[in-house]
């Protein structure tokens, strides 16, 4: 069901961890929350499952207020299923058993058919009996996922589920995770710290910064409508190029003209974000600039860059391009979306 | 290493051949008048303490780990106190109170109650109770552990999916592996009791072996005794075996959160703590202090301190030998690591702690008494069956492993990477020994030998069997006075022995054990103790 936050803030100690959080996450919809560690992601999460009173706003789940201040509905009523970060898995009942562990007030016939329809709709029906830690890390996330979506909660919490796999596993994985999630409809609320896991599993991305929701946008916009700066740096790769906007709104830079911009930025001088894919290498270009340091990725290089001025580029060229250090590459700028904001005072 | 265990496997041996031997002419009468009785009443003690003990342990072990009151931190001290009282002192002491003639029912008579007895306390249901007082905190440690070991995120699991029974759906069955091996302790010790069972007159295996060797004088019917009960020892340590294996909780990330009482649930589980130790420790402790001032003029006479010096001898000698002898093979055990002859020497070095001091006795006496008899003509009579010999392998076959696990777990944190890292930086020899190694392990040393000292203080049926004739102790003194009703007077050699046993509990405070969040190493009055490993994973 939809997932309404109207200025939620979330206090510990009377410190404030979360403030003024509102988002919309459509009924059906999978988000993610995406921030560093200490951000005060989880701990907006676990307002929204009601393990944390709020200090200010309001959580509702299908129109249905669950928590505002002086108010929180128990966290075994709000049907709100959860995936732990460390699964919580029962290791002394089996997989069925730990998937029924919600079921017991269903009546008994209900309750091992939808053990069955989770055992396969999650793949685990030869591991039936098994106990958890007879499972791979990929079959205990199975688990953990098939017991909280069993008693078929009304939003789905996930607390960076795939932290403790490694790298290669976990893109497969949330992929499975996303078309499980999927296929029984229920909107779902994932955090994690990883740009490509949100990337790749969430229709909305919101990014958490210190306790404030910087943006709550589609993956793309994110990437290439940051709308804050620290939206910018956290995503991506990215560099900080000066300029000076004229009162056409055309932004002049060290790379050439650019724009003109939709809006009129706060300030004249102006920073704007180049990402490395903005940037071309091009042997006839008449712009070129010192490759500092490469770093090899495959199909693809990634290239540190010094304009004669001191100024620092990064660009990705495909890898039959190898140029060594300290040679010029030829570069051209293209830009599909122009993003500026107004210049930071340097840092101290 | 072989000869580490050599005083385990003796009467182990002795006992199990006592099976196939051919039956003597007492076993007619053992077989159908004394074992049915014995083996029914031994079944239904154990059966009662160990209830007993469970309900004790698991529910204020949930009390003290999931909520937050007034005075916790004490009051989970005050609950592990019982392990410092030997069943046989609190007993006399509950005998000495409740009895017929005691100030509870006389003054219930005095209040027109009638005649007929309130109880019977002097029965096989009161050394039940009093042995399931003194044993709980076992059950309550480990259950304690494993409580504390419950993640957060289980709980808060439980809870999304709408489940508030937390004990019972959550606490109880992850926690039961632990509270499983706690019970088999206390079984074990039930089987191995002798001192509380006699002073009730309960008639078990122990006191069975025990009345057949000094009542009947019949060794051969009391070795075949020691034979039935050592094949219960051994079943017990199996299902212990299995039991350890089973459900190992590992817990990530944040821990089991307390829930803070107030009002009237907060009273009640401070003012219900406090009343139960001041009950079951504070009272009896009182009572001890009282009867030994009054008989203090009588009884503190150079022969108590007679006594309390053949003890302190016996512990101390007990101790210097064990800990030595333990940390000899333990350094055996580190040079060869993986031998399979070393391990296992070292695991029926160990077994000891599993199998009851009567039974050690019977094993260890009659084998040697024969071979004494062999050699007669070439030796004087009783040079080792009346000499302190005899009484250090009992103590021996019995803590081996109270000296042996913790000093081996603690030499094996000094890895050989640690004597390589001294070599390189010049350090070789003795000053390795004496730089590295002492510093590292003297701790485990001097806990493994404070816990010796106690146990032997404590331990009654070894020494009362095994000693030369006329060689007193504080623990075979209270036999004798309270076997003749003298309670009052046994009160002060039982406070001494109870002090002493504090000791432990001190250490197993002050190692940190109950703070948050803290590793926490086996429990030190555990330590040796079969079964007990399974905390190192909680």
């Amino acid at each position: 069901m939809q997932l309404e936050l109207d200025g939620v803030a979330v206090h510990y100690g009377g410190r404030p961890v979360v403030s003024d959080v509102t988002l919309t996450l459509p009924d059906g919809d999978f988000g993610c929350l995406l921030g560093p560690s200490g951000s005060g992601k989880t701990s907006l999460l676990r307002a929204i499952a009601g393990f944390v009173d709020i200090a200010a706003g309001s959580i509702r789940v299908g129109g249905e207020t669950l928590s505002r201040p002086g108010y929180s509905r128990e966290p075994a009523q709000r049907g709100i299923g959860m995936v732990f970060q460390d699964l919580a898995l029962l290791p002394h009942l089996s997989v069925a058993d730990n998937i029924a562990f919600g079921l017991n007030r269903w009546p008994r016939a209900q309750r091992r058919e939808r053990v069955a329809q989770m055992l396969a709709l999650t793949g685990l029906q030869a591991h039936a009996d098994h106990h958890p830690d007879a499972l791979s890390g990929g079959q205990q996330q199975r688990v953990a996922l098939a017991r909280a979506l069993a008693p078929q909660p009304r939003l789905l919490l996930l607390d960076e589920p795939f932290s403790s796999l490694d790298t290669a596993l976990r893109l497969s994985l949330a992929e499975q995770i996303r078309a499980i999630v999927a296929e029984t409809a229920t909107t779902a609320l994932l955090v994690t710290h990883d740009q490509q896991e949100a990337f790749a599993l969430g229709r909305h991305v919101g990014v958490v910064d210190q306790g404030t929701l910087r943006q709550w946008a589609s993956p793309y916009d994110i990437y290439h409508r940051p709308r804050a700066r620290s939206v910018a740096e956290f995503i991506g790769d990215g560099v900080w190029l000066p300029g000076r906007v004229d009162a056409e709104g055309r932004v002049h830079t060290e790379l050439g003209m650019l724009g003109p911009l939709a809006q009129a930025p706060g300030s004249a001088e102006v920073d704007v974000l180049i990402r490395p894919d903005d940037i071309l290498h091009d042997d006839a270009s008449p712009l070129s600039a010192t490759i500092c340091a490469k770093a090899f990725r495959g199909a693809q290089i990634l290239y540190r860059l010094e304009l004669p001025s001191g100024q620092a580029l990064k660009t990705l060229v495909p890898s039959h391009h190898n140029h060594a250090l300290g040679q010029p590459l030829g570069i051209r700028l293209e830009m599909e979306h122009v993003i500026v904001f107004p210049r930071s005072a340097p840092p101290a | 290493m072989a000869l580490l265990a050599l005083p385990t496997l003796l009467p182990l041996a002795a006992c199990l051949a006592a099976l196939g031997a051919p039956w003597s002419e007492h076993w007619g009468h053992l077989f159908g008048v004394v074992l049915p009785g014995v083996a029914g009443n031994t079944a239904l003690l154990m059966l009662l303490v160990v209830l007993q003990a469970g309900l004790l342990g698991s529910g204020w072990a949930w009390l003290t780990a999931r909520y937050d009151f007034p005075g916790r931190g004490l009051l989970h001290a005050a609950l592990l106190l019982p392990l410092a009282l030997p069943g046989y002192v609190l007993g006399f002491v509950a005998i000495h109170l409740l009895d017929y003639a005691g100030p509870v029912q006389s003054a219930w008579r005095e209040a027109g109650g009638g005649p007929q007895p309130l109880w019977q306390i002097r029965s096989l249901y009161g050394a039940a109770l009093i042995l399931g007082l003194t044993l709980y905190p076992y059950v309550y440690l480990m259950a304690y552990n494993a409580y504390r070991s419950i993640g957060r995120n289980t709980l808060d699991m439980a809870a999304t999916l709408g489940q508030t029974a937390v004990f019972r759906r959550i606490a109880l069955p992850l926690a039961a592996p632990w509270i499983a091996g706690g019970l088999l302790l206390v079984a074990m010790e039930v089987l191995a009791d002798f001192g509380t069972v006699a002073l009730f007159n309960v008639q078990t295996f122990t006191t069975a072996i025990y009345k057949s060797w000094f009542g009947l004088f019949a060794l051969d019917a009391a070795l075949q005794l020691a034979s039935v009960l050592v094949l219960l020892a051994l079943a017990l340590m199996a299902v212990q075996r299995a039991v350890q294996r089973r459900g190992r909780m590992v817990q990530r990330g944040p821990g089991l959160p307390r829930r803070r009482l107030r009002g009237g649930a907060a009273l009640a589980a401070s003012g219900g703590a406090a009343g139960f130790v001041l009950l079951v420790v504070g009272l009896p402790l009182g009572l001890l202090l009282r009867w030994s001032l009054a008989h203090l003029s009588v009884e503190l006479d150079p022969r108590y301190l007679e006594w309390l010096g053949r003890s302190l001898l016996l512990a101390g000698s007990a101790a210097a030998l064990l800990t030595a002898s333990a940390l000899l093979a333990a350094y055996l055990e580190r040079r060869q690591p993986g031998r399979r002859t070393l391990q296992l020497g070292a695991r029926a070095a160990t077994l000891g702690y599993a199998l009851p001091g009567t039974l050690l006795a019977v094993g260890l006496y009659a084998p040697l008494a024969a071979l004494e008899n062999a050699l007669a003509d070439w030796v004087a009579p009783g040079w080792v069956t009346q000499s302190l010999v005899l009484l250090l392998l009992g103590y021996w076959a019995r803590f081996m492993a109270v000296a042996h696990t913790p000093i081996s777990q603690q030499l094996a944190r000094v890895t050989p990477s640690i004597d390589e890292a001294a070599r390189t930086l010049g350090v070789r020899g003795w000053r390795l020994l004496h730089r590295v190694h002492r510093p590292l392990i003297s701790g485990a040393l001097a806990s493994a030998a404070a816990l010796l000292v106690i146990d032997v203080i404590k331990e009654m049926p070894i020494t009362l069997m095994l000693r030369p004739s006329g060689f007193d102790t504080l623990a075979t003194r209270i036999f004798e006075l309270t076997a003749e009703g003298e309670y009052e007077r046994a009160a002060l050699p039982a406070l001494t022995i109870v002090l002493a046993g504090l000791v432990p509990v001190a250490l197993l405070l002050r190692s940190g054990h109950g703070r948050e969040d803290r590793a926490e190493p086996t429990p030190v009055p555990l330590a040796g103790r079969p079964g007990t490993e399974a905390l190192h994973a909680a």
